[in-house]
């Protein structure tokens, strides 16, 4: 539409001009709103920068140090501190080189990790070496003399490494050091006890079978609480703190369960050699054996991987095959998350059954009734109360009770022995050591 | 506030003029509508400050013509179907706008007097542009047909 059209339609609108326009602008108080200058947000901008770069750079400034604790008084105590721990681990990678042990030390103050033989340990003594002449006591001496003012608990984490007969086992320690004015040492274990010992004197048990050291239980005759002990390295530990509340020890959980039904051994019981495939009809969880020979495949499909001692064993059986539940206690956690010195309650394939109940799913093994049955599975060995193993496991389910643990091969497989290396129970020529295993679970 | 409130003023009047047909009273309306625009900072959005003068405006009027129908007639009412400036520049455009709807004479006057953008008048009907582009052509193929002579086009 042109210009014309347009002036023609406005007016045809007829439509008559406002009279009171400027008066009501000259009456409207309305200001506009004036724009800064553009300059003035740089600045703005500019200076909220600055004060930022200033904010953070003075708090790096006041950020401590983090290779030294934070010292009022005697700053120079941190340092005599870590070169004191350099010096222990210098010194055991000496009485320990015979051994080919080698020694990782970390640069952060109060984290060293070492490796050392296991060797046994005195308490309420400075600790020693068994081979050479420990430095370790005097370091400990020099500790307790030092006079000292922190504003907080100094914190050192020791990851330590204990070899014997050619078997590792890494344990956790957190050390830690309070200090007023005196130098106090309380150690707190990562692995509880397994066995505690009531005596005068703190004792340390050491498991001969496994090649592990236990920790220590320690009672004292003023019936203060157990101090737990790490294992210390080149058989050092530090001396419990008598002037401190110990930390109270792990409690043990007790996960065991009730089986299904419990079957009696029989001395006379016949033994049938089953490989888990003759069931008529196949149940819907029937067992899948399988030849476990690779450590690495037998470490993937386990939920758990313990060290522990048998003290219950329990024959039962599900759907017409026997089972065997053990109950154990764990003393070592080397994969998975149950706490250490939990008992648990194991299911592995096999055991004893009467014989009609495990004819009525497995019709081919025409026994006599009134019988009882041993069906090994494979098994070479039956579990006894005080065996100790490695036990690689996983969750169970199906028909299995709640929260009980299954063998992940089902059989003995997944069972190993120690007799300087770990020994499969069913074939002995599967062999592993700690070290082995260590390097499967952490890749 | 991105428009200039001094030039949005003639149109907000015509806009009221149309649909009260009273020079006052479309007075009155439009500073109204500026007032309560400027005292709503809520109005004062980028880019629909002409879309809420033109809605506040409208709501205003229909106030006025509720009001209006209880009310009698005044006796000034001017009658400006057949005024001079319209017998000379032509009766026959102003009594086909006459016979237009209320709504499409609206959307005439916002479109081709007011001159405003075919996007704000759209949002104010709530009918699309197209449907907008539509609806002003078939108005003004209604026009043309009112008008044996007459210039309008696109």
């Amino acid at each position: 539409m042109n210009k014309k059209s347009r002036e023609a339609l406005k007016n045809a609108f007829n439509i008559p001009e406002p009279d009171r326009k400027e008066l009501f602008f000259d009456n409207l108080d309305v200001k506009p709103k004036k724009k800064l200058p553009a300059h003035i947000p740089m600045y703005i901008s500019a200076a909220a920068a600055a004060v930022m770069v200033i904010g953070v750079w003075g708090n790096i400034k006041n950020l401590p140090d983090i290779d030294q604790p934070e010292v009022i008084d005697k700053p120079v105590y941190s340092k005599t501190l870590t070169e004191n721990y350099t010096e222990n681990i210098i010194q055991t990678t000496t009485a320990s080189s015979a051994k080919k042990t080698v020694v990782q030390t970390t640069g952060v103050t109060g984290t060293a990790t070492t490796v050392n033989t296991a060797t046994t340990k005195e308490n309420n003594k400075p600790p020693e070496i068994s081979d050479t002449e420990s430095p370790e006591t005097e370091t400990y001496e020099n500790n307790a003399d030092e006079e000292i003012i922190t504003t907080s608990e100094i914190k050192h984490t020791a990851v330590t490494e204990t070899t014997a007969r050619n078997t590792t086992v890494t344990t956790t320690a957190r050390h830690t050091t309070t200090t007023a004015r005196h130098t106090t040492v309380t150690t707190t274990a990562a692995t509880t006890a397994r066995r505690t010992t009531s005596a005068t004197y703190p004792v340390t048990t050491t498991d001969d079978e496994l090649g592990v050291n236990i920790a220590t239980t320690t009672y004292y005759e003023n019936d203060l609480p157990p101090v737990q002990i790490v294992p210390e390295p080149s058989g050092g530990s530090i001396p419990p703190d008598t002037t401190q509340p110990p930390v109270s020890a792990e409690e043990p959980a007790d996960y065991t369960v009730q089986p299904p039904v419990c079957y009696s051994p029989s001395a006379d019981a016949v033994r049938i050699e089953s490989n888990g495939s003759d069931y008529n009809p196949k149940p819907t969880d029937s067992p899948q054996l399988d030849n476990w020979y690779d450590l690495k495949k037998l470490s993937e499909n386990s939920d758990l991987i313990v060290i522990a001692t048998t003290y219950e064993v329990i024959y039962t059986g599900l759907n017409g095959i026997p089972y065997t539940q053990e109950n154990i206690s764990v003393s070592d956690v080397l994969y998975g998350d149950i706490p250490n010195n939990s008992a648990i309650s194991v299911y592995g394939i096999g055991g004893y059954i009467p014989a009609d109940e495990f004819s009525e799913m497995h019709i081919q093994w025409a026994v006599e009734q009134n019988r009882t049955l041993f069906v090994a599975y494979g098994n070479k060995t039956t579990p006894e109360v005080g065996d100790t193993r490695i036990y690689f496991l996983k969750k169970s389910s199906g028909n299995f009770p709640d929260g009980s643990y299954v063998l992940t091969s089902l059989n003995d497989m997944s069972k190993f022995r120690y007799n300087g290396d770990y020994i499969n129970l069913n074939d002995e020529s599967i062999t592993f050591t700690l070290s082995e295993l260590y390097e499967y679970l952490n890749n | 506030m991105s428009i200039d409130l001094r030039s949005q003023y003639d149109k907000i009047y015509r806009y009221c003029y149309i649909r009260v047909n009273s020079r006052e009273k479309a007075e009155d309306l439009t500073q109204e509508t500026f007032l309560r625009f400027l005292e709503k900072p809520q109005y004062h959005n980028k880019n629909k400050d002409l879309q809420y003068l033109y809605t506040i405006a409208g709501n205003l009027c229909i106030d006025e013509y509720r009001r209006k129908s209880h009310e009698e007639l005044p006796d000034d009412l001017q009658d400006n179907s057949y005024s001079e400036d319209n017998i000379i520049m032509g009766v026959t455009l102003s009594d086909a706008l006459e016979s237009l709807p209320d709504e499409d004479r609206e959307i005439i006057l916002l479109r081709y007097v007011n001159d405003e953008p075919v996007g704000v008048i759209s949002r104010l009907y709530n009918i699309s542009r197209f449907a907008l582009n539509r609806r002003i052509k078939n108005i003004l193929e209604t026009l043309r047909k009112e008008l044996e002579k007459g210039d309008f086009s696109e």
